[in-house]
């Protein structure tokens, strides 16, 4: 019961926040156009923070790509020079955008998710809007001022408990977006940083010392194979070898 | 009884099948409070799933007030447990 009962004062917290208590409900009637095109807004404008966001994400994504890339091109150069010091700091880069990119593959999968959320909530509320505006005036043509009131109470309730739906819609869908843009400015810094730095220091010095220590070991490892993979042969100066 | 699963939509359901909601929540309630995640996870998939199986689906352009409303279907361990933690809200 807990569950049912606090989602569904939440619905009607929003109702309100949305409608609004009217004195006169013929009046509720009419500025309730406004309202639902206000809303339709809202979740068209939901809907461009969320697109912009997923494309910004997957920029993030192509350019972490690059980076990795560049990072393991110089580790295998730094190698083949005999520079195992420079080897390291390249595959400890490596590790640092490759771990950001796993975690961006999901933001990816989530923010499109919210798109298609957003999409199908614009659908559903103009569907029921239209039915709304189809019910007055069949009401109206119908029925006695004071029974269509009755009626059209009914169908307002119907289309501003929708109206509630989306409109939570659509703040979660951007106070979601808005965490990933928070942590999007962390990656953008990573990326344009040539330099090795450690983001999460600050924030989290332990959480940051055992995600080093980790991948350490992974460096390590990455390190051992590059220098099998380009042989342990140092070319010597002097004449090529016959 | 019609039940709305945010972000989803409305489904009738017949009152006779309010009893079985009410169990499967009782599950997922204490699995809030007592912190066990799988368990959230599989009562609230369960709770979803059987209104999705057992209502009938109500058209787009259905006009009527929800008797029952469920947290939309991707709602995490965390989302949840706020909702029920929610202070009183005060109406108007």
């Amino acid at each position: 019961m807990g569950l049912f009962n606090r989602t569904k004062a939440i619905v009607e917290a929003k109702l309100n926040a949305i409608v609004g208590a009217a004195e006169d409900p013929r009046e509720t009637l009419d500025l309730s156009y406004e309202k639902q095109r206000d809303m339709l807004q809202q979740v068209q404008r939901g809907l461009i923070e969320v697109t912009t966001a997923k494309r910004r994400l997957q920029l993030q994504a192509a350019q972490l790509e690059t980076g990795i890339k560049a990072a393991n091109d110089q580790a295998q150069r730094a190698v083949t020079a005999g520079r195992e010091d420079l080897a390291r700091a390249a595959l400890e880069r490596k590790q640092l955008l490759a771990s950001q990119q796993a975690g961006l593959e999901q933001q990816v999968a989530d923010v499109q998710a919210q798109q298609e959320k957003l999409t199908t909530a614009e659908a559903r509320l103009a569907a029921k809007i239209e039915a709304f505006r189809n019910q007055k005036e069949v009401i109206k043509a119908q029925y006695s001022a004071s029974e269509a009131q009755v009626r059209m109470g009914e169908a307002f309730t119907g289309v501003s408990e929708e109206m509630a739906d989306v409109g939570l819609a659509v703040d979660r869908a951007t106070a979601k977006t808005q965490e990933m843009q928070a942590r999007a400015g962390a990656i953008d810094e990573l990326v344009q940083q040539g330099a090795l730095s450690d983001v999460s220091a600050a924030s989290d010095p332990v959480g940051a010392e055992l995600d080093r220590t980790a991948r350490s070991a992974s460096v390590e490892a990455d390190l051992a194979a590059l220098k099998q993979q380009v042989g342990t042969v140092v070319p010597v100066s002097g004449g090529p070898t016959r | 009884m019609i039940v709305r699963i945010l972000a989803e939509g409305q489904y009738r359901l017949s009152d006779r099948q309010l009893p079985r909601l009410n169990e499967i929540d009782g599950r997922l309630t204490r699995a809030l409070a007592t912190g066990d995640r799988a368990g959230f996870e599989a009562d609230f998939a369960e709770l979803i799933g059987y209104v999705r199986r057992h209502g009938g689906a109500l058209d787009t352009d259905y006009l009527g007030r929800s008797d029952i409303v469920l947290p939309p279907a991707d709602s995490s361990f965390a989302e949840v447990r706020a909702i029920l933690r929610e202070d009183g809200l005060v109406p108007g």
